[in-house]
Formats: structure tokens, C-alpha cells, sequence
């Protein structure tokens, strides 16, 4: 009987200590449990704040290098154009203020704080990158990874050297000065920025009267100035603005200039610049100073510019005078320096060059 | 010979397992549901969230024909949902429709100065509760940095 009493007790106690077993295992599990659920969420909300720090990066980068398309070397302005972006993270309700723009020369440069160094000049600083950084709070997992997550994302912009266009370009063009009588010998072209050059030239053997080309009829007086408009077609001011007017051209590439006699004067440049705001201002400087009756740039247009001898060498910038001006001869206008296409503003008059912005990373 | 309550018992002990286990498996569910329910908005909100980007940065880099307007929408809403601006069949997010791509152009004059993009009206699925509609987010804004052709 004291056996029976002994195993008796002994498989009671093994049912005592098999009831809310589950219950135990539950509780245990629960820590596991609960952290990957945890997993699950914080690292979904770290993954969205990631994906929106990402999104103000893209547009703070693009920000910062078009303020330095409008104004070379003004950093300051870059920075604070970078944090203009309405952005916000936590599903859109927490403002973004960690941001740090650096500047550059290259994609592959050191990007620095406070340019210039290493002998470059501001304006040589044409890209910039930007890190955003976000500290997001953790629920579940703030036993492992403490209170918040830091959160980082980077974006760099730049303005890129443009070798070719794909149409779009002015259908006239000048020759270049830099082996023939240049003006500045810094520009690649010779030109000056502020002097006023030739566009269209009148036929072989009458003198222009635009600036220093004055009495100049060069070599190929009755071609030079027709380009990239196809073989045999006159495209219409239009049909230019929009890029396909006419033909892409890269440097290199033999000038292809229309020549066909009767052609040239349908090529109406006043049409092209009542597309603009301001279509009086007399020259570069007066239309970027017109806060009255701002232009929206259409008179600043890109053109091939040749050696003379039929190649293309390179892309400018131009400013275009006021219709009146024009008497149907020669095509005179203005040199303005450098160009970043697509930036929000007008060209700063100054430098040189064509570029474009883009977002490289 | 086993005494008839030792019997007794272990029958009743098989039962608790099966109590305790109905009781907890709501829990347990409940748990994975929620858990399933919130990783996956998540998944999609960022998923938009890149969508969005992406229209946001074609929409600031290419072209806008004043007299072509609802081309250029339609092309953004296309780059948005199907990552493409023809268009496409399959959208990168299951269930996004190109009506649920608002874009939004600013002028000064008539000259684009700035495009925003976002996402309405899209149902965020979930399994607990009723979908989740977003109104307005994701959204970004950027200034317009392509180029205007005039009508």
C-alpha cells in the first residue's frame, strides 16, 4: 500500500506538473513571438523612413545643383535650397532637418564642406551630395537596437557636360573664334561673354553688321549659319522648340548647313522670340534684371557652334535681341557663357559650356 | 491494474492540452495577423513611395507641351504605376490604378515651375480591419527643371 500511495502521489504530481504547460510554452514563446513581430513592424517603418529619406534626398540633390546652375559658387545657397524640400517622413508628418550637402568638381571627387580647395574655383563646384539622416523611434525592438534607429540616405546631382543634342538646338550657327581672331582665350570657343556674334550670316560676299563680325564675311559666307535641320527641310520654329525640328548633332560631326537658296527666310526667328515674356529688353543684362515683365528664357537659345571648316565643335549659349532689330539680313545675338539645361532660372551670364542636370545616384 | 480516478485523470490531462491550445490559438493568430497586416502595408507603402519617386523625377526632367498637358499627366501617371511612360500591363504595385496618381503642375505665368505627385483613393488591403485609403501620401514635390514648350 505505501507503494501504491508513493506512485500515487508521484503521478500526481506529474499531472500537476504537465497542467498549463502550454500556457508555459505560450508565455516563452511570447518573447519570441512578440519580437518578431516586432521585427516586422519597426524594421517596416525603418524601411519606409528609409524609402522617404531616400525621396527628399533625390530632390534635395537636384535643388542644391540647380542653385548652382543659377548662381556658380553660392553654397550657402545650395544648402538652404536642398532643405526647401517639402518632404516629410513618418508616413509624411515629421519634418526632415538633418541635412548635409557637400560639393564636388567631379562624381569621383572628395565632396567637401566648405569649397573651393585644391587650387579649384567655385564655379568649377558643379555637383553636390546629399546625406539625410532620421532617427526613428523603435516600439518593439528598442531592448535590441535602443530607443531609435538611425536612418541614412544619399543622393548626388550634377550638372553633366553635354557632348551631343538630341534636337532642339537653334537652327543657326556661328563659327568659332579660337583659331580665328578669339576674344578670350579662356572660352573654347574665343568668344566673349557680353560681345555679340553672327547667327545667320547673309550670302557669300556681303559683310555682317552684328559686332565684331562686323565687315567679316569669312570663308563659307553663304552657308554658314543653317544647321541640323535635315537635308532638305525648312522645320518650323515649333516644331524646333520641341526637339524635333532638328536632327541630332554631336561634336565631331560634320556641319551639315542647309543651303538650298528661297529656304533660308521662312525660317522666321521673330516667331520664336514672341514666344517670350519679355521680348524688348535690349540686351542680356537689362532682361535679367526685368522683374516688371520677367521673360521665361526663350530668347536664350543653344546653337552648334563650327570650325569653319564643317565640324561641329561644340555647343553655346545666346541670347537673342529684340525682334525689331532683325531686317531679315544677319542674325546677330548675344553671348551669355554657360547653360545648365532644365535649371529653374535664368543662366547667369557667365562662364561657359553646355550642361544638363541629373541625378546620379 | 490501474485505480479507477488515476484513469480518470490522465483522460482529463489529455483534454487541458486541447483547452489550453483553443484558448491561445486567437492569440497566436491575432498575433500573426497583425503582424502580417502591418509588414505588409509597410512593404506597399514603400513600394509607392519609390513608385512615387520615380514619377516625381520624370515628371521634373522631361518635357512639358502646354498644348499637350494631359499626354504629359497621363505619361507621369503611367512612369508611377507601371514604371514605364507608355504604359505597361502589369503596375508595380498590385491594385494601383493610374487614376489614383494625382499630378500636380505649378505656373508662374504660364511656365512650369514645379510638379507634385501623390497617391489618392488607393486601398491599402488589410486583413483585420477595413483597407486603409490613402489620401494624399505618398507625396513628393520638385521643382520643374524640363523643358517648357509653349502652346
Amino acid at each position: 500500500m505505501q507503494l501504491n500511495a508513493k506512485s500515487s502521489c508521484r503521478h500526481s504530481l506529474h499531472v500537476d506538473s504537465r497542467r498549463g504547460y502550454i500556457m508555459l510554452m505560450f508565455s516563452l514563446s511570447l518573447v519570441l513571438l512578440l519580437g518578431l513581430s516586432g521585427l516586422a513592424i519597426d524594421v517596416g517603418r525603418t524601411y519606409v523612413a528609409k524609402s522617404e529619406a531616400q525621396s527628399f534626398a533625390d530632390v534635395a540633390a537636384l535643388n542644391a545643383v540647380a542653385q548652382l546652375a543659377l548662381a556658380p559658387g553660392a553654397f550657402a545657397a545650395a544648402r538652404n535650397a536642398a532643405k526647401q524640400s517639402p518632404k516629410k517622413w513618418n508616413f509624411g508628418s515629421s519634418a526632415i532637418t538633418d541635412v548635409v550637402t557637400t560639393f564636388g568638381t567631379s562624381p569621383t571627387d572628395s565632396f567637401i564642406d566648405s569649397p573651393p580647395s585644391g587650387g579649384y574655383q567655385p564655379s568649377d563646384y558643379r555637383f553636390a551630395l546629399v546625406t539625410v539622416h532620421i532617427k526613428v523611434p523603435m516600439y518593439l525592438l528598442s531592448s535590441i537596437s535602443g530607443p531609435t534607429a538611425a536612418v541614412a540616405a544619399q543622393a548626388m546631382a550634377g550638372q553633366m557636360v553635354k557632348t551631343g543634342l538630341q534636337g532642339g538646338e537653334f537652327p543657326f550657327s556661328p563659327f568659332s573664334r579660337k583659331n580665328a581672331s578669339p576674344e578670350d582665350l579662356s572660352d573654347p570657343f574665343g568668344f566673349k561673354v557680353g560681345n555679340t556674334y553672327t547667327l545667320r550670316w547673309e550670302p557669300s560676299g556681303n559683310s555682317t553688321s552684328c559686332g565684331t563680325d562686323q565687315g567679316n564675311v569669312g570663308s563659307n559666307g553663304s552657308f554658314r549659319g543653317y544647321c541640323c535641320t535635315g537635308a532638305s527641310n525648312v522645320p518650323s520654329i515649333r516644331d524646333v522648340l520641341s526637339g524635333g525640328g532638328t536632327v541630332p548633332v554631336r561634336v565631331g560631326d560634320p556641319f551639315g548647313p542647309l543651303e538650298a537658296p528661297g529656304q533660308k527666310d521662312t525660317i522666321n526667328i521673330q516667331d520664336w522670340i514672341n514666344y517670350d515674356t519679355d521680348t524688348v529688353s535690349p540686351d542680356y543684362a537689362t532682361y535679367r534684371a526685368n522683374t516688371t515683365h520677367p521673360g521665361n528664357g526663350k530668347r536664350i537659345v543653344t546653337v552648334v557652334v563650327n570650325d569653319d571648316e564643317r565640324t561641329v565643335v561644340g555647343f553655346a549659349t545666346f541670347f537673342l535681341f529684340p525682334a525689331s532689330q532683325y531686317q531679315g539680313k544677319n542674325y546677330c545675338a548675344q553671348y551669355i557663357g554657360s547653360q545648365v539645361q532644365g535649371a529653374p532660372g535664368l543662366p547667369p551670364g557667365s562662364g561657359s559650356g553646355l550642361y544638363r542636370l541629373k541625378l546620379l545616384r | 491494474m490501474q485505480p479507477i480516478n488515476q484513469k480518470r485523470n490522465k483522460n482529463n490531462q489529455a483534454g487541458n492540452a486541447v483547452i489550453e491550445f483553443a484558448m491561445l490559438i486567437p492569440i497566436l493568430v491575432a498575433m500573426f495577423m497583425g503582424t502580417w497586416s502591418y509588414g505588409c502595408a509597410y512593404y506597399i507603402y514603400a513600394q509607392l513611395e519609390s513608385a512615387v519617386r520615380s514619377g516625381t523625377r520624370y515628371a521634373a526632367l522631361t518635357t512639358y507641351d502646354a498644348t499637350s498637358s494631359v499626354a504629359y499627366q497621363m505619361a507621369i501617371q503611367n512612369i508611377v504605376v507601371y514604371g514605364n511612360p507608355g504604359g505597361g500591363a502589369q503596375p508595380v504595385v498590385a491594385g494601383l490604378q493610374p487614376s489614383n496618381v494625382n499630378v500636380y503642375v505649378q505656373f508662374s505665368g504660364s511656365i512650369p515651375t514645379s510638379v507634385s505627385v501623390s497617391i489618392s483613393g488607393y486601398k491599402i488591403p488589410g486583413m483585420f480591419v477595413s483597407p486603409a485609403t490613402l489620401i494624399n501620401k505618398p507625396a513628393l514635390q520638385s521643382p520643374f527643371m524640363g523643358f517648357y514648350l509653349p502652346s
